[in-house]
């Protein structure tokens, strides 16, 4: 039997007024998305554990960098995430590290702050969703986390 | 745009994506993911959240998924990634406070464990409310079809969702009734396929009008 079948009018129209209401905001995402896409395909592979991808300025080249036990990205030494001579990274810029079984993202009292698409102004700490995009120092991190293995 | 068939966009996607195909997707599936979400309960900023981590997971997924239309199972492979990535993010929205970095939790159970399991939705409901944000989609797709003559949706409209008597609609419009109720008939067909379309990947209906 067809669902469309047993809709009355009212029925139809209350379907319409619900479409109509759900407000969205699509440009953003969209162009959100199309970055994902392209920094995605530019992996010979997907990612299989929490990470960070990121075209590295200069070179062109995308990068995947697992977060781990954490990750600092910066400008100095013993950042796992480095961008030696680029002004506009601070020495420890930002750090990503898990919490349980969640994870976060830190700005490390950057110079020019670290931003999460979608999240008005700077940010201090902020939980990180799967696909969400850090802007840092000119340069957008994506961050992934694949579901496990069967899960 | 809507001349490139269901099964053809996902074989795209699932090969040789190029960005174009995954702003396609997103236009197809973004307000009934949206819409569902916000009929279990979350917020817009929440229905966001999981919109955008269900489109990472399609997009991470969808290579290793084998299309075939007789079994219909995107319409049931989506809604399961959905529901999932909703069932998060009602989780997300019941915790309190921030947690720091170097927190520890209050009690020896892992944050996400404490959270309460809040009622996952019965599977019948969540498949309504799924099949409800699908009509909503294919009914949307029919009424802004710009290859459609405004006219054509009026008396649509009139009829089928104002239940308004098709006597009546036909003396508004200057039209004998059988008139209308062919015009009726005609988009409720087209519905029909929409709602296919939006579903499990038939063929679009013609958007071609009567002279």
């Amino acid at each position: 039997m067809n669902p469309l079948d047993d809709l009355s009018p009212a029925e139809l129209a209350a379907l319409e007024h619900t479409a109509r209401s759900a407000k969205l905001e699509t440009q953003t995402l969209i162009a959100q998305l199309s970055v994902t896409a392209g920094l995605l395909n530019a992996l010979p592979a997907a990612p299989t554990t929490p990470s960070l991808i990121f075209r590295r300025p200069l070179t062109n080249t995308v990068e995947c960098v697992p977060v781990g036990a954490g990750v600092t990205a910066g400008r100095g030494e013993g950042c796992e995430i480095r961008f030696e001579g680029r002004q506009e990274v601070s020495r420890r810029h930002f750090a990503v590290r898990p919490v349980d079984d969640l994870f976060f993202v830190e700005d490390l009292a950057s110079s020019n702050g670290t931003t999460v698409e979608g999240v008005a102004g700077r940010i201090s700490r902020r939980e990180l969703r799967d696909g969400d995009l850090i802007r840092a120092g000119g340069i957008i991190f994506l961050f992934v986390r694949p579901e496990p293995a069967g899960g | 745009m809507d001349l490139v068939t269901q099964a053809s966009l996902l074989v795209r996607l699932s090969t040789a994506s190029q960005q174009g195909d995954w702003t396609l997707f997103y236009e197809k599936y973004a307000a009934v993911i949206v819409s569902f979400a916000q009929k279990q309960g979350l917020d817009p900023h929440g229905a966001r959240d999981a919109l955008q981590e269900t489109m990472l997971v399609v997009m991470r997924k969808l290579p290793a998924f084998t299309y075939d239309p007789a079994k219909g199972r995107f319409r049931n492979w989506l809604l399961s990634i959905v529901a999932n990535k909703v069932r998060e993010a009602q989780r997300r929205a019941r915790r309190e406070g921030h947690v720091s970095l170097d927190a520890e939790p209050e009690s020896g159970e892992p944050l996400h464990e404490q959270l309460a399991a809040g009622g996952a939705t019965a599977d019948a409901a969540v498949e309504e409310a799924w099949r409800q944000s699908l009509l909503e989609e294919a009914l949307m797709r029919l009424l802004d079809d710009p290859h459609t003559k405004p006219e054509t949706i009026a008396i649509f409209r009139a009829c089928a969702l104002e239940g308004r008597p098709v006597a009546e609609v036909a003396a508004q419009f200057g039209l004998k009734e059988n008139a209308v109720y062919q015009i009726k008939n005609r988009l409720m067909t087209r519905l029909r396929g929409l709602l296919a379309e939006v579903e499990d990947g038939a063929e679009p209906p013609p958007a071609d009008e009567p002279a």
